[in-house]
């Protein structure tokens, strides 16, 4: 394998008697667009400061290009930082704000001009150089922060939950722009975000982090398809979770294993096709969503599957809270967990 | 009915609550009545007051035993101010040292805000507020006598510790007078630096900037409003002050010690020379505003 354009190698972060990442390794590949997923407290922004040289590691190397950068300060490391709350200074307009990086290294004016002119394009903002950032909307905040940073070129982009603030409409907005924005410029994106669906939207590949390690590094279809672990299975989409003594029951095998609402559906026939499994249960809770609905049944085998039904046809029999009813699933749909969660078997190499 | 008054009230209360519902500027101006009043009356008026008689003059009586108020308009007043050098020397000294009180005030306000606002803890920050701010809390003249045993050429505190001391004078007014308005530099320094978010420091180290450059570019650009708002506080505040220099001052006379000898002597002279801070303040403020760093406050 070639260098890895950022590596951690078994790297720990504690503050005071909390510990943020607990001998966390990851490579990260050059060009990738690579996110950082997790639950907030779960460590995935400290990762990213400590990427950026903002947080001291307490023990454990960050390396770029190969080259050990843990105790660089951050204005000597080719990464730039796009942040949550866009941290553009307010006393500057736009084009002095994207100018900053270029001018703080003594870029001449004129190719400073010229090139803050081209990131200005790249995030469509060229009308908006004079602008004070205190009269942009927010999504325009977000993408005068993402020129200021590309503008330097850096070899890492490092983005901390930059669609956070925005309203969701704009958000997929932002998602595609910044998928674009990626493309055109090659340069390796690390996205932090603790929303799963932008998480597999947009990356290569995604790292789900839980308490400070991680618990899975795939790409979003390994991470949807094959959660490693019961966490992962239950923070990237919805899952149900078939224990032992049911699976014993239902499938004749003692071993746990989970299901995807979507590949739940309800029995037609009344004997199971060929493949299939068929679960008699009572429903025990119903959620309209517009494009479909959320059907909780509590199976009789002693289980709780959440089926989702989509909205197809009008008039479609709906199943009703108390009802019985019998859910079918395709034996291939069932996955199997390799462990439950990370700190039995942790990825990182132990110190 | 049981109660035949009860209504009553509550209906002249509920006219005069639809009254002020209909007619929303006469419900502000009643509001605005009181604060308005006393500013006009109390704080307008003695301004007004002041400022009439600064054009009076005292005139004496044939006799000349006895001066009598001539309330005729004239700039009398004034020409002596402007034209007699003492009352000119006076008044720049005291300007020399409401600038200087601000800078020392400033300069050392500067680092030790920046550590309040974004180097120590929340408890060291409590603890730091409440020592710059401790001061405050004992009298004016209790601080000033302080600062009179320690500086007392025979015998004082710095005589008998380091065998030196600045004695009683200008020097020593302005050394008293910044360390009396030091909380007032510090407080606004230190809530602006509060304010300023840590994402921007970061921000700049992270395009490349070193701490000084930091500092330059983004820190003083957003703490000026600040800045401006001690300096506001130190400034006026030496400019009015006159009994430290009574205290520790020796002989030196600021703008106040002519005002507070000449208004039993001289009351429409007293007057003008009183105005002579007020336009400094005016023109200072109306410059301040010109930079734009009132927009902030």
């Amino acid at each position: 394998m070639t260098t890895p354009a950022v590596a951690a190698r078994t790297v720990t972060k504690r503050f005071g008697t909390i510990t943020a990442v607990d001998g966390v390794s990851v490579e990260i590949a050059g060009g990738e667009f690579f996110s950082l997923l997790g639950p907030s407290g779960s460590g995935k922004t400290t990762m990213l400061r400590m990427i950026a040289g903002f947080e001291l590691p307490t023990s454990g190397r960050i390396e770029l290009d190969g080259e050990d950068v843990t105790r660089q300060p951050p204005f000597d490391r080719d990464v730039n930082t796009v942040f949550q709350d866009y941290a553009l200074f307010p006393h500057m307009n736009v084009r002095k704000n994207v100018e900053y990086g270029l001018r703080v290294k003594g870029v001449a004016k004129s190719e400073r001009r010229e090139r803050a002119e081209a990131a200005l394009h790249t995030v469509r903002l060229e009308a908006f150089g004079e602008r004070k950032p205190d009269q942009l909307s927010g999504g325009q905040r977000q993408r005068v922060a993402l020129a200021r940073a590309l503008v330097n070129e850096p070899k890492v982009l490092l983005l901390d939950e930059p669609l956070g603030a925005l309203d969701r409409k704009l958000r997929e907005e932002m998602q595609l722009e910044l998928a674009r924005i990626q493309r055109d410029v090659g340069i390796t994106f690390i996205f932090v975000t603790h929303d799963q669906g932008e998480a597999l939207t947009l990356s290569s590949r995604v790292a789900v982090f839980n308490a400070g390690r991680i618990e899975q590094v795939g790409t979003p279809r390994e991470i949807y398809e094959a959660p490693a672990t019961e966490f992962v299975a239950s923070f990237v989409g919805t899952t149900s979770v078939i224990g032992e003594e049911a699976a014993a029951a239902l499938l004749g095998e003692s071993t746990a294993r989970v299901l995807r609402p979507e590949r739940v559906r309800m029995a037609t026939a009344a004997t199971a096709p060929e493949g299939c499994v068929q679960a008699p249960g009572t429903v025990a809770d119903v959620q309209y969503h517009g494009d479909g609905t959320r059907v909780r049944v509590e199976i009789d085998a002693g289980a709780s599957l959440v089926a989702e039904l989509p909205n197809r046809h009008e008039g479609e029999s709906v199943p009703a809270l108390g009802d019985r009813v019998t859910v079918e699933f395709d034996r291939s749909d069932l996955m199997t967990l390799e462990r439950s969660t990370s700190h039995d078997q942790p990825i990182g190499e132990k110190p | 009915m049981t109660e035949p008054s009860a209504p009553q009230v509550h209906g002249v209360r509920r006219r005069v609550a639809r009254f002020f519902a209909r007619h929303p500027r006469a419900a502000l101006g009643a509001q605005l009545s009181a604060p308005g009043g006393w500013l006009l009356i109390i704080y307008i008026g003695s301004l007004a007051a002041l400022i009439l008689t600064s054009l009076f003059r005292l005139v004496d009586d044939p006799t000349g035993l006895v001066t009598k108020l001539d309330t005729s308009i004239g700039f009398g007043n004034f020409d002596r101010v402007i034209s007699q050098p003492v009352y000119r020397a006076v008044a720049l000294r005291t300007l020399g040292a409401a600038a200087t009180v601000t800078v020392i005030d400033a300069v050392i306000a500067l680092p030790l805000a920046f550590y309040m606002g974004k180097v120590a803890s929340q408890r060291a920050r409590r603890m730091l507020v409440v020592a710059v701010t401790l001061p405050l809390w004992a009298g004016y003249l209790v601080k000033g006598y302080a600062w009179r045993a320690l500086l007392d050429p025979g015998g004082g505190a710095f005589q008998e510790v380091f065998g030196h001391s600045l004695g009683f004078g200008y020097a020593s007014s302005i050394v008293v007078l910044a360390y009396l308005w030091f909380p007032f530099m510090v407080i606004p320094l230190y809530a602006g630096f509060d304010r300023l978010p840590d994402s921007l420091l970061e921000a700049s180290t992270d395009l490349g900037a070193k701490a000084g450059r930091t500092f330059v570019s983004v820190v003083v650009p957003q703490i000026v409003p600040s800045l401006v708002a001690g300096s506001i506080f130190t400034f006026s505040l030496t400019l009015g002050d006159f009994y430290m220099n009574r205290i520790v001052g020796g002989t030196t006379e600021f703008i106040g010690n002519i005002v507070y000898r000449q208004f039993s002597v001289d009351l429409p002279f007293a007057a003008a020379y009183a105005v002579i801070p007020i336009v400094i303040m005016v023109g200072l403020l109306l410059a301040v505003r010109r930079t734009g760093a009132l927009d902030e406050l």
